[in-house]
């Protein structure tokens, strides 16, 4: 963690960072988790992991992106977790499930739908789909934000897109 | 919704829904740690890092090649009430794998220690951490012994565009590598691990290993562009490198990072496989490299099995793939067809061409990912897939063609090594 005056300098940047870009990157962790509480504290988590080491930054500039790619992780553990919680027999299996009534209310059965599937998909493939169909991020940019090299972030899209037609017919005869 | 709306037009619509629902001004207020009046942080504050305390006893072993014993937890081994009872087709598949297996664990946030598994039974035999000051194992590959393995370490890794949040062996792309050996006494359980003097730390990006059969030799892919062997005891190496890839975009050596291995050997030690993938025309090919022959090019070597993408569709695109030990088949996850449903298939190292693929058994609602392992000639392998019903991924055994889960492996259990 910063200390003295490059902790106030860092506390300073990073809720000037949070203010301009936290409602994008809660909007991300919505779509991938289905649920408002738990994607608002996975985008603090990511502030707060910069804070802590803001330090360590090579360059400043490059903050946005390692929120937004720690939101990304911070999402995946939480759906891990769940993964996890359903193996165990606890609560929560579905992202859908965990999602709040209100989030719920808001979305038609259609959205609801391709958004219960989308969160089936191993992690690779549903961060691709929404960096790429959400964030309309380029090829490039997909790459270096999933640390990937070109062709996989085609072939990852390729058969993430695929994988998603089947599974909103699976869950469309649910 | 419309009929004719494509699937990428209905996840586009539900996106841009989901997103709405997030009014403009509509985020809390930052809660920084170390705040007084900031209250709580999300999931009870910061996580705790246990291998901070695990890691200090081990400060000064690394530096020199000393033998080190890691901080090791031993557990009974005795199988979990969640393994359920064992019927005779589960347990021959069981038994038809390597007993232990390494595995590298860890929250995707925080360093990787190595975890010894039994794979009958899933019990956790041991739990290595590296020694001070490297905090992550990042990659990790076995001998055919059982028991010999070797585990990359790093340091730490670096704040870049993109890097954070991945697993880490994505993250740390600039400080030094080093490498530890790990043997493993399954009848007293003891994990010992060695720095392994010989073979050099590497700023390069190491891309991934591959230890030989009898461990006595590493392969390195770096840079996704080349492929070194070193000798585990006096050091000595030989580098091949396939001209004018280094470091460039549209093409790589090695599998797609960081699923499975990347590289894999004969049972004699004399052939190592890898991926070879170039964007010019989408092919992605499975080459074998005579490690007797002198290093130099990597163009030489033989293509066994080439895959063709953009129009000439033989087959989709494949992810991991290994050589069988016995060097008669390239094992591989891939589609018939572009965009199909993939499935694990195997191809004869000697006409490149599919092998008549096992019967369906139960695996039809398996979609599988990585082949991770595979007994001398392809007929038991170890297998990374996605359920269908439930969309879990599952690592198991497929044999004969059944799915048989691995007892406790964890999700995702990509970086493993048997």
């Amino acid at each position: 963690m910063p200390d003295g005056a490059t902790r106030e300098d860092a506390s300073q940047a990073v809720t000037a960072l949070y203010e301009a870009h936290a409602v994008g990157l809660i909007r991300l962790a919505v779509i991938t988790l289905g649920d408002r509480a738990a994607a608002e504290d996975v985008v603090q988590e990511a502030f707060c992991g910069l804070y802590r080491r803001w330090g360590q930054l090579d360059e400043p500039g490059k903050a946005q992106s390692y929120v937004r790619a720690a939101t990304l992780n911070g999402c995946r553990s939480q759906l891990r977790q769940r993964i996890r919680a359903q193996r165990r027999g606890g609560p929560a299996p579905d992202a859908a499930d965990a999602a709040s009534a209100e989030q719920a209310a808001l979305l038609g059965e259609e959205h609801q739908l391709v958004l219960r599937a989308l969160r089936r998909l191993p992690d690779r493939q549903r961060e691709a789909l929404v960096l790429r169909f959400y964030l309309d991020q380029t090829e490039p940019e997909i790459a270096a934000t999933m640390g990937i090299s070109r062709g996989t972030v085609k072939s990852t899209t390729s058969r993430g897109l695929a994988a998603l037609g089947r599974l909103i017919q699976e869950e469309s005869q649910r | 919704m419309s009929p004719v709306m494509s699937t990428e037009a209905r996840l586009r619509a539900a996106t841009r829904a989901a997103a709405d629902t997030v009014a403009p001004g509509s985020a809390p207020p930052l809660r920084l740690p170390g705040d007084p009046a900031a209250g709580p942080l999300p999931g009870g504050g910061l996580r705790r890092r246990h291998w901070l305390r695990a890691l200090t006893p081990l400060a000064a072993a690394a530096a020199v090649a000393a033998v080190v014993i890691a901080s090791l937890t031993l557990t009974s081994g005795v199988p979990t009430s969640s393994n359920g009872p064992a019927s005779p087709a589960r347990s021959a598949a069981l038994s038809g794998v390597p007993p232990y297996y390494v595995a590298l664990a860890g929250q995707p946030d925080t360093p990787e220690h190595a975890v010894i598994r039994a794979s009958a039974t899933g019990a956790v035999l041991a739990t290595v951490k590296p020694p001070r000051p490297y905090r992550s194992f990042t990659f990790v590959s076995g001998a055919a012994d059982d028991r010999t393995f070797v585990l990359a370490a790093q340091r730490w890794w670096n704040v870049t565009s993109g890097t954070q949040g991945e697993d880490a062996q994505q993250r740390d792309n600039t400080t030094p590598v080093v490498f530890f050996r790990l043997r493993f006494d399954p009848r007293t359980r003891a994990a010992q691990l060695t720095r392994l003097s010989h073979v050099a730390g590497s700023a390069a990006r190491l891309a991934g290993i591959g230890l030989s059969p009898d461990g006595t030799r590493l392969a390195l892919d770096l840079h996704q562009a080349e492929i070194e062997i070193v000798s585990l005891a006096t050091g000595s190496s030989q580098r091949w490198v396939w001209p004018g890839t280094a470091r460039s975009p549209g093409t790589w050596v090695g599998n797609d990072k960081p699923d499975g291995q990347p590289l894999s050997w004969t049972a004699d030690g004399r052939i190592l496989a890898f991926q070879f993938w170039t964007q010019s025309g989408g092919i992605t090919q499975v080459r074998l490299l005579d490690t007797t022959s002198p290093g130099g090019s990597l163009r030489p070597t033989r293509a066994a099995v080439s895959f063709v993408g953009h129009g000439q569709v033989k087959t989709g695109p494949i992810g991991n793939s290994i050589i069988t030990p016995d060097g008669t088949k390239i094992v591989t996850v891939a589609s018939r067809t572009r965009g199909g449903p993939s499935g694990v298939m195997e191809f004869s190292v000697r006409t490149g061409q599919p092998v008549i693929p096992p019967p369906a058994g139960n695996i039809t609602s398996l979609e599988p990912w990585d082949v991770l392992w595979s007994d001398s000639s392809g007929r038991t392998l170890i297998v990374e897939a996605q359920s269908g019903p439930s969309g879990a991924p599952l690592t198991g055994v497929l044999r004969g063609g059944r799915f048989t889960p691995l007892p406790g492996a964890q999700v995702q259990t990509n970086n493993a090594a048997w």
